[in-house]
């Protein structure tokens, strides 16, 4: 937590409406980060920002200021964007158990060339070609900056289950990086 | 060329964010509190309403009431304490009955327009004190548990 942070975040539970403000100021880039990969264009993500903000100002008893405030409001964000889709369409978010034991292994990818910035615009395209679920627990991982145990925490999922959709997201995105000639990650 | 998963994933490229965007959630923001504010003044304006409503339902049985509602004295209390320590049954058997009695004493004394204007009276009585719970009361007894699930990244 930021130095100063603390005493923000408590005045902003306690309703201060500007000390609230200015956590928006702060948090609002990377929140943006998180819903922008999670979500399918940018006027969704901005919508899912300000949906989260929201929810937060009505909740914020709820949080409390010992403890940090992103891996919070990433839970509103998320629970924000699982109610927007599943206006949409279901989303399975129940423990894959068996059934993910297909993807333990951690074989390397065929060895291709490309220039980094190539891979990336790639691989940011194929993230986001993944299954919602899976694209959330990689958005909360990389771009959120969440521990696995703070993932499970924000999506209401065991923790082998969070460790499972991520190595499924991987798997998926090597065998879509090699089918497309593209590179190998490891 | 071989990349490390993790350096790509973390700086993927992304859609700039709007420049407006926290300008835009603050407006937002700014909206909500303004409805909260309308709101609680609405509903304090109702329990207000009520409060003078039931003020003028009792007034005319207040002295009915009056007598009826005077406390116990405190030796009473303590005697009271005192039979319930030695025998308790009859004791608990005996507040009730005296309860009741007491209840059948007010209704006759400020008849129904007067517990019409007690039960207008209890209703933003009990309104008010519900909402100084939250922020005082409720906020302690839930916070050791808030805090160990926020420390995962739970609650809301």
């Amino acid at each position: 937590m930021e130095p100063g942070e603390h005493d923000l975040l408590r005045r902003a539970v306690e309703g201060d409406g500007p000390a609230f403000d200015r956590l928006v100021l702060t948090h609002t880039p990377r929140l943006y980060r998180l819903m922008r990969r999670m979500a399918s264009d940018r006027s969704e993500a901005e919508a899912l920002v300000q949906e989260a903000w929201l929810r937060a100002w009505v909740n914020r008893r709820r949080c409390s200021p010992e403890q940090p405030f992103f891996p919070w409001l990433a839970r509103i964000a998320t629970n924000a964007a699982r109610d927007a889709w599943r206006r949409k369409r279901p989303l399975d978010f129940a423990d894959l158990g068996a059934a993910a034991e297909w993807v333990a292994s951690d074989e390397p990818a065929a060895e291709f060339r490309l220039e980094e910035e190539e891979a990336k615009r790639r691989l940011a395209d194929e993230v986001e070609r993944l299954r919602p679920e899976w694209r959330m627990v990689l958005a909360l991982r990389y771009d959120g900056d969440l521990t696995y145990e703070q993932i499970a925490a924000a999506l209401g999922l065991p923790l082998n289950t969070v460790r499972t959709h991520l190595r499924r997201a991987k798997i998926a995105l090597r065998k879509r990086l090699e089918d497309g000639d593209a590179v190998r990650v490891g | 060329m071989r990349y490390e998963w993790d350096d790509l994933m973390r700086d993927l490229p992304l859609e700039p964010m709007a420049g407006d965007l926290s300008a835009r959630v603050s407006l937002r923001l700014q909206a909500q509190r303004s409805r909260e504010r309308r709101q609680r003044i609405l509903v304090d304006g109702a329990m207000a309403g009520l409060t003078v409503l039931g003020l003028a339902a009792l007034a005319p049985a207040w002295p009915g009431a009056e007598s009826s509602l005077r406390l116990g004295t405190l030796e009473s209390s303590s005697a009271w304490v005192g039979r319930l320590g030695l025998s308790p049954a009859p004791a608990v058997w005996g507040a009730v009955s005296g309860g009741l009695a007491w209840a059948r004493h007010l209704a006759t004394n400020v008849g129904v327009q007067g517990l019409f204007g007690m039960i207008l009276l209890a209703l933003p009585l009990f309104f008010w004190l519900s909402r100084l719970m939250p922020e005082r009361a409720r906020a302690s007894e839930d916070e050791s548990k808030i805090v160990s699930r926020q420390a995962e990244g739970v609650t809301a």
